[in-house]
């Protein structure tokens, strides 16, 4: 039996937000990724903590990014199951952007990379304090100018680039596919600047604390700049078929 | 261009709403390649007209032009006089894709409610579609623990969701058994009374059986 229907909508309306569902979807999806970037995170907070104090000052907020953005590839996985299944072309008739759906994976993408980074620091530091080591500004700087803008864009150039190439290529599964290589893109950010102050240093060049810092600054506003620059040429590289089903 | 099938005379009753698609001189593809090409027709009269052709003539491309999906490269699409592009006209459309395009990660019950929040229509609707297309039993399983046609009668229950104007379906009964398949033709069929349905097949014995009128694809073009 038909059912009774509503009058036909004839609003101008547009589609409500996606992100809360999208968070909780890329949660889903990519538990295997969150749980282990958050399990290694808090791992080495513990193990360094019990160390010594200056262990974990000294190495913490270097490997704090690259777990970060190893666990927050739940919003890639959610990008590309969308894809593949014919998602993205529903939202998409619902009249949903391209953009507005590359920025709700991205978000989505950041908000597990705040809980991953989040219960890292909570754990780790909070070890570190009770055992009585002190919040030196040097920690906090390193943690503050380096380990925790590091985690976000790292992150959001791992994302990026995984959706890029997931539209952009035809799809494949396992580890020779976006979800399987981009925790390998994320992490050359870190280890981009990690490289190039090593590299500075064998060539004899005199390298400090606050090299390193510059490094990773430039380093991280190049990310941004180049996330930003994907975003804003998403019409120009990725037409609206580049998310359509192959099926 | 429509031309009459040969199928059930189910009557032509007036479109009360006044609403209408019309498609001009619509060319569409993927990538720069068009796969349609030049093709028109005004529909302002309720019914199922179904889009027949064989594999690759350009059904899907159609469709997907018509849901706002593809933009076309040139010509244009105007739901009830407006262009397609404009959301108060993507309001007036229902779009179901060969694709299921069910959100994985979440329960038929949990991708029934973020489809009704796209559509704006409530829990109470959920709770409804559940039963007429007779998901109710899978409404706690997660997505991938279900057959192929399961998935297709749970995408299906999103038409019903919320009430619109015009129907674009893409192969609604591929995947289905002839007895599910049959009752999703009667809904489809009840909903037709009203509404502007197309439906796209390549069985010309199951357009006989449901369209009163055909529009046959064939190369891109209107047959």
């Amino acid at each position: 039996m038909i059912p009774t229907l509503t009058a036909g909508s004839a609003t101008s309306e547009g589609p409500p937000s996606l992100l809360g569902i999208t968070i909780r979807r890329s949660m889903v999806l990519g538990r295997f990724f969150l749980v282990y970037g958050t399990g290694i995170s808090v791992l080495l907070g513990v193990v360094l903590g019990l160390v010594s104090g200056s262990s974990f000052a000294a190495a913490f907020p270097l490997l704090l990014p690259i777990f970060a953005s190893v666990g927050s590839m739940g919003g890639l996985a959610v990008f590309t199951s969308d894809r593949l299944k014919g998602t993205l072309e529903y939202f998409m008739a619902y009249g949903l952007s391209p953009r507005r759906l590359f920025l709700n994976f991205l978000t989505a993408t950041l908000v597990l990379v705040s809980i991953v980074v989040s219960v890292g620091l909570g754990v780790g530091v909070g070890l570190y304090l009770a055992r009585g080591n002190a919040f030196t500004p040097g920690l906090a700087v390193a943690l503050g100018l380096y380990a925790v803008p590091m985690s976000f864009a790292s992150a959001a150039f791992a994302a990026t680039m995984g959706m890029y190439w997931s539209a952009l290529s035809s799809p494949r599964a396992g580890m020779n596919s976006p979800i399987g290589l981009a925790p390998f893109i994320g992490i050359l950010p870190p280890v981009t600047t990690l490289f190039i102050v090593v590299a500075l240093g064998a060539s004899g060049a005199t390298t400090s604390v606050t090299t390193f810092y510059a490094i990773a600054v430039a380093v991280m506003a190049l990310v941004v700049v180049f996330v930003v620059l994907l975003l804003a040429l998403i019409n120009r590289f990725l037409r609206r078929e580049r998310l359509l089903s192959p099926a | 261009m429509v031309m009459e099938g040969a199928a059930s005379p189910a009557g032509t009753p007036r479109n009360t709403e006044g609403v209408g698609i019309s498609c001009q001189s619509v060319s569409a593809g993927y990538l720069g390649s068009p796969v349609l090409r030049e093709i028109s027709f005004a529909i302002d009269k309720p019914g199922i007209y179904v889009v027949l052709g064989p594999n690759g003539a350009g059904k899907t491309t159609l469709f997907r032009t018509l849901s706002g999906i593809l933009r076309p490269y040139q010509g244009y699409v105007l739901i009830d006089g407006l262009p397609i592009d404009r959301q108060q006209s993507r309001n007036r459309l229902h779009y179901l894709s060969h694709a299921d395009g069910l959100p994985e990660g979440l329960t038929v019950r949990e991708a029934l409610d973020l489809y009704a929040q796209l559509e704006r229509a409530t829990s109470a609707d959920v709770d409804r579609v559940l039963d007429l297309v007779n998901v109710r039993e899978l409404s706690d399983r997660f997505l991938p623990q279900l057959s192929a046609g399961q998935k297709k009668r749970v995408s299906v229950a999103r038409l019903f969701l919320q009430d619109r104007a015009i129907y674009l379906l893409d192969e609604p009964t591929a995947n289905l058994d002839p007895k599910m398949a049959r009752e999703i033709r009667t809904l489809i069929l009840d909903l037709s009374r009203e509404k502007i349905v197309l439906y796209s097949s390549h069985n010309l014995f199951e357009a006989r059986e449901i369209g009163r009128y055909v529009l046959a694809i064939k190369n891109g073009r209107l047959a």
